[in-house]
């Protein structure tokens, strides 16, 4: 024991300056991350406006107990699964997709051009690109819907419908935030050297073979990374995009978690039942990122650490 | 990159790319029309926007909508006041993020793993809104800048990005710079930030953009109008339900000049331009510069 | 001689003890209040005549203006009152935050304030006014001079000259001009894309519609209970109510209502109106003025919007007060101050300060009368292109610090000691309505009807939420034409099991029956 110490000593010394700074910034984790902390466990009290904070009682686990006998709840988590895993396997590809056939693109400017151009719906913040998408799909004066009539459909009242709001959510999402992932695979793309494409040309690698083998593998490590992150996020939809989006005709299928959070909060605040609901999708994300990233790990030996 | 000329290509080959151009371009084009709209209509005078007939193309152009930007209340200060979030928020995100990704990224650090641990750890259990604004005010910082940018120091996703692309220095320039005697410090910032100026840009471009979007800590931390960032702003007029309140009321002046929807058009690429004047410049670094992971040979 | 010295000392001790005593409080800090409103977009406060006022009155006081923005109040209101950092003197929406902040010891009880220094707040309010702060037998909030209170059935006269149609009086008779209005092309363009009438984001701004079956969602969707067989009892789940959700589906069904407005926000409804849509609206008599006058500007010449009586139905007639939902909070710190600042801007004096400036609606003209009476814009400048009057009412709009001054409110003037004055401010406000606006408020005064439920109840901020949002989402399935009974039956079987008889208990227990 003594032994580890005194070798832990040793390191120390070694590398004071180092450590130094990385516990003075540790502090600043502990100050802005891990003191706020301390508001979570209203998650296990009945916080009640005429007792505060200290003296409302402990209830445990009733919050949560109470959140999983709820009907609502099982209703907006089907939602949020659904959306998210729609989201994963549609959104998450494409930026993957992008990549790939903008690295195969021969006219630097034509990439750069796209590179940019798909970059800036990023900027756009979800308040007004909502109010833009609401115009196109209008079924009255909405371009897609003028598309389908010329075709000789009829028009689809889009947004108010259960069958394509789910679809909706899921495209602009991709439309949106696409570019940014792209830039993020292209930027891993650049990092594989020359040679390895030189020496597979000269071994007679076709272009197909060449992304199998070189490019895909290239981003391997940024995909892991990402994909481990995002299903730590599963139980997040985007807020603000369902937020805007949603209206009473899509409740059924587009209320999550983090909107009906949102509702119980408005009223006054009911605290402890709001904490109780972001713990229980904190620590699903948790165990989500500690299990798969401990499964792609031992196939890819790629992770998070 | 290297590959063969087009023309060496097999025909499937040559198939895919072409596809890949096609596909690209359409998509591209999908992209930008929602900004393309947005730009036109803060060009258009109100009734043509009214009328639903602003799509791509601003109808009757005018240049008021930005005339009225410049006179309202609140919004030049509001963008004094996101530039200086900006500028300095961004500066003390670079360096706090390099400040911590450089020990996390060496093998050498004691107590590495924990360290990491716990910096990812917060990265999965976001902090509330609520204790945050508590400690904010037990440390004194409402309404003042530094309730922006301190407590938003470091986003651990892109210190993460510093950190992996810190790893990738090769060992050897380390050892010889402590050979000659150089301390941490001098490593950190005549070695590595030099070396990583595709990241940081990248990185300083994410932070760039999160601090000028700010929004729900700049409502609820700033209390005078005079402090308010631009988001904070150009949101509360987004939002103004009263619409007719503020239509030009003269019919010469409804065919010319710019009403609500126009100015809140106008005030939205306001609020973007910085930011997309900056990225192109930062552009030519991504495409070096994000490894959050890597291949070699 | 010592005990002389001594006792005189002891006086000049004593006396100067006093003396320092008294100076020392008249050299008191100031006091400080800070003041939260929530302001129309960013609008010069700080600098408004209002405000000026108030510091010229109260050089004790220094103000410190705090707005909250309208669209984060949701995310305002929570974080104050979980820091227990709420402003002096707050406006918010009582109907939210009441009993919590009632609990929470956040907000002081009125009474001794309003007895002490409130006597011209007092006798300011309108009839049943104060109830809408009043809980637990004490007075917390005072309710807002609520301008827009009333709300009429609105028609096209120029569209029923031209098809030549009488005014509507029953529902069938609405129904039969709403037909005409979606296809016989009323506004003359050749095309079919005029609708009877509109929603706002689903069964919103349509009250007149629901209270022909003696039911209601109530403004905005808030509520609206009625008393039946001496108890207070919900609107929302009696079965009329499915009976004017049927008869707004069949409606919906023939096309008679813009099929969008079921999803529509408040832009995309207005812009309906401005592009000459619609026919039938239900809205504030207050604002016909500006509306007839942007239709005629934008090119519709006979462009007559004009108020009705609501439509008669089954079992009534009527339409949606707003209520009070917004009110004003004191925190306890400095209640008697800030209750003594407020009440100055209720008093004649106020009046004459700011200039006329600080009316809930109304602006007056940047120059006073010749009597220094403020002098505000008539029905007829306000329709007027080429007046100033909109620029004027932006700037007035946008500097208020809070709103206890209407010349609509026939009580504003009731303890002024100046009756010439009171009789000018009401004869201003008679100069300000037009005859449209005169004539819906008529009508408004007449058939406005006003919830029961005048508080909210410690049960509401645990389900009432979860129950509107249910509402919504059943009145939407049915009015779009699913199965209404199924979507009925689920509504109420919701409604019983999440919270609905807990309201209604608490209601008759805190809320009774007078």
């Amino acid at each position: 024991m003594t032994e580890k110490w005194a070798a832990f000593t040793r390191q120390v010394r070694k590398n004071r300056l180092l450590f130094l700074m990385a516990t003075a910034v540790l502090v600043w984790y502990a100050v802005f991350r891990y003191v706020p902390y301390w508001w979570n466990i209203i998650a296990f009290k009945d916080f009640q406006w005429g007792l505060g904070f200290q003296n409302s009682p402990w209830i445990g686990l009733g919050n949560f107990r109470a959140l999983f006998r709820d009907p609502e709840f099982y209703k907006v988590l089907r939602n949020t699964l659904v959306i998210s895993g729609l989201k994963l396997a549609v959104s998450f590809p494409f930026p993957i997709l992008l990549a790939i056939l903008l690295n195969e693109v021969f006219h630097a400017a034509f990439r750069k051009t796209v590179q940019t151009v798909i970059f800036i719906p990023f900027f756009i913040s979800w308040v007004i690109y909502a109010s833009i998408l609401s115009a196109i799909l209008s079924p009255s004066s909405g371009m897609l819907n003028f598309l389908i009539s010329s075709l000789g459909g009829k028009p689809i009242y889009f947004l108010a419908s259960e069958a394509w709001f789910r679809a909706i959510l899921v495209i602009s999402d991709l439309l949106k935030n696409s570019g940014y992932y792209t830039v993020i695979y292209l930027a891993a793309l650049a990092g594989v050297d020359e040679e390895v494409y030189e020496a597979a040309i000269c071994d007679g690698a076709n272009l197909f073979q060449r992304i199998r083998h070189i490019t895909l593998p290239g981003i391997a490590p940024v995909i892991t990374i990402l994909f481990i992150l995002k299903l730590g996020q599963i139980l997040t939809v985007d807020f603000e995009q369902v937020y805007i989006l949603y209206n009473p005709m899509v409740y059924s299928v587009g209320d999550v978690i983090d909107t009906f959070n949102y509702r119980q909060g408005i009223q006054g605040g009911r605290f402890s039942y709001t904490t109780a609901l972001g713990l229980f999708n904190s620590t699903i994300g948790f165990i989500m990122v500690l299990s798969s990233n401990w499964v792609l790990q031992k196939l890819t030996d790629n992770g998070l650490w | 990159m290297a590959r063969p000329g087009f023309r060496k290509y097999l025909p499937a080959e040559k198939l895919f790319v072409v596809l890949a151009y096609g596909f690209l371009a359409v998509f591209a084009a999908a992209c930008p029309f929602p900004f393309l709209n947005v730009l036109a209509k803060s060009f258009s005078p109100e009734f043509y926007i009214q009328q639903g007939k602003v799509w791509l193309w601003p109808v009757h152009p005018t240049l008021n909508g930005y005339e009225k930007i410049l006179e309202a209340q609140g919004i030049l200060l509001g963008f004094r006041n996101s530039l200086i979030v900006a500028v300095v928020g961004t500066t003390v995100n670079l360096v706090m993020s390099s400040l911590i990704a450089y020990p996390l990224s060496r093998r050498r650090l004691p107590l590495r793993r924990t360290y990491v641990t716990l910096v990812v750890f917060t990265m999965l259990f976001p902090t509330g809104i609520i204790p945050m604004y508590i400690l904010v005010k037990s440390l004194g910082m409402i309404n003042s800048m530094t309730s922006l940018i301190l407590p938003y120091a470091i986003t651990t996703f892109n210190m993460i990005i510093v950190k992996n692309y810190f790893q990738t220095v090769p060992d050897s320039l380390e050892e010889s710079a402590f050979i000659d005697g150089a301390g941490e410090l001098t490593i950190l910032f005549r070695i590595f930030i030099p070396l990583s100026k595709p990241v940081l840009a990248a990185v300083g471009l994410f932070y760039l953009i999160s601090n000028w979007n700010i929004f729900m800590p700049a409502v609820l931390f700033l209390t005078s109008p005079s402090k308010y960032t631009i988001q904070v702003v150009l949101r509360d007029i987004l939002t103004q339900h009263m619409l007719e309140d503020q239509l030009p009321f003269d019919k010469g002046a409804l065919m010319s000049k710019a009403g609500p929807e126009a100015i809140q058009a106008a005030v939205t690429i306001a609020a973007m331009i910085p930011v997309l004047a900056v990225y192109p410049f930062l552009q030519r670094y991504f495409t070096r510069g994000i490894m959050i992971g890597s291949v070699k040979g | 001689m010592k005990k002389l010295t001594c006792l005189s000392l002891c006086l000049f001790l004593l006396s100067s003890a006093f003396l320092f005593a008294g100076g020392g409080a008249e050299t008191k800090q100031k006091v400080s209040l800070r003041i939260a409103g929530i302001p129309e977009a960013t609008g010069n406060v700080e600098g408004s005549v209002f405000m000026a006022s108030l510091k010229t009155k109260f050089p004790d006081v220094e103000f410190k203006w705090e707005p909250m923005l309208y669209s984060a109040i949701n995310e305002k209101m929570p974080v104050l009152m979980a820091s227990g950092d709420l402003p002096d003197i707050l406006q918010g929406n009582v109907q939210t935050y009441l009993p919590q902040l009632v609990a929470g010891n956040l907000i002081a009880p009125l009474d001794e304030a309003l007895a002490k220094v409130g006597k011209d707040i007092v006798a300011n309010q309108r009839d049943g006014q104060l109830a809408f702060g009043q809980y637990g037998g004490k007075q917390y909030a005072i309710a807002n001079q609520y301008l827009l209170k009333y709300f009429a059935q609105m028609i096209r006269m120029d569209w029923l000259e031209k098809l030549g149609l009488k005014v509507p009086v029953t529902m069938d008779e609405f129904r039969e001009v709403a037909r005409a209005f979606t296809l016989k092309d009323p506004d003359g363009n050749g095309k079919q894309d005029t609708y009877g009438t509109s929603f706002r984001q689903n069964v919103n701004f349509i009250d007149s519609f629901f209270h022909a079956y003696g039911v209601a969602p109530g403004h905005h969707q808030a509520g609206m209970w009625r008393v039946r067989g001496g108890k207070q009892t919900n609107d929302w789940v009696q079965p009329q109510m499915k009976e004017a959700l049927l008869n707004l589906a069949s409606w919906y069904k023939e096309g008679l209502i813009a099929p969008e407005s079921l999803t529509y926000d408040w832009n995309n409804w207005w812009a309906q109106y401005l592009q000459n849509k619609v026919g039938m609206w239900y809205h504030q008599p207050a604002r016909l003025p500006e509306m007839n006058a942007t239709l005629k500007k934008a090119g519709v010449e006979n462009a007559k919007m004009w108020p009705i009586d609501p439509p008669k139905g089954p079992y009534g007639q009527g339409t949606t007060n707003e209520g009070q939902p917004w009110g004003t909070f004191f925190a306890p710190k400095n209640v008697m101050k800030a209750v003594e600042v407020f009440n100055y801007t209720y008093t004649q004096d106020f009046y004459l300060a700011s200039k006329g400036q600080g009316d809930a609606y109304y602006a007056p003209k940047a120059e006073v009368g010749a009597n220094g009476w403020p002098v505000f814009y008539t029905a007829a400048e306000m329709a007027d292109a080429t007046s100033n009057y909109e620029t004027r009412r932006k700037e007035i709009m946008y500097s208020k610090v809070w709103t206890s001054f209407s010349i609509e409110n026939p009580s504003q003037t009731k303890n002024w000691a100046n009756r010439d004055l009171a009789a000018n401010v009401s004869q201003q406000y008679k100069n300000t309505q037009g005859p449209e606006t005169t004539a819906g408020n008529l009508l408004a005064d007449k058939w406005a009807m006003t919830t029961t439920k005048t508080v909210p109840v410690p049960a509401d901020a645990k389900y009432f939420v979860n129950l509107q949002t249910k509402f919504r989402e059943m009145a939407s399935q049915i009015v779009s034409g699913k199965n209404a009974d199924q979507v009925w039956n689920d509504w109420i079987a919701f409604y019983n099991a999440n919270g609905g008889p807990e309201i209604e208990a608490e209601v008759n227990k805190l809320i009774p029956v007078k």
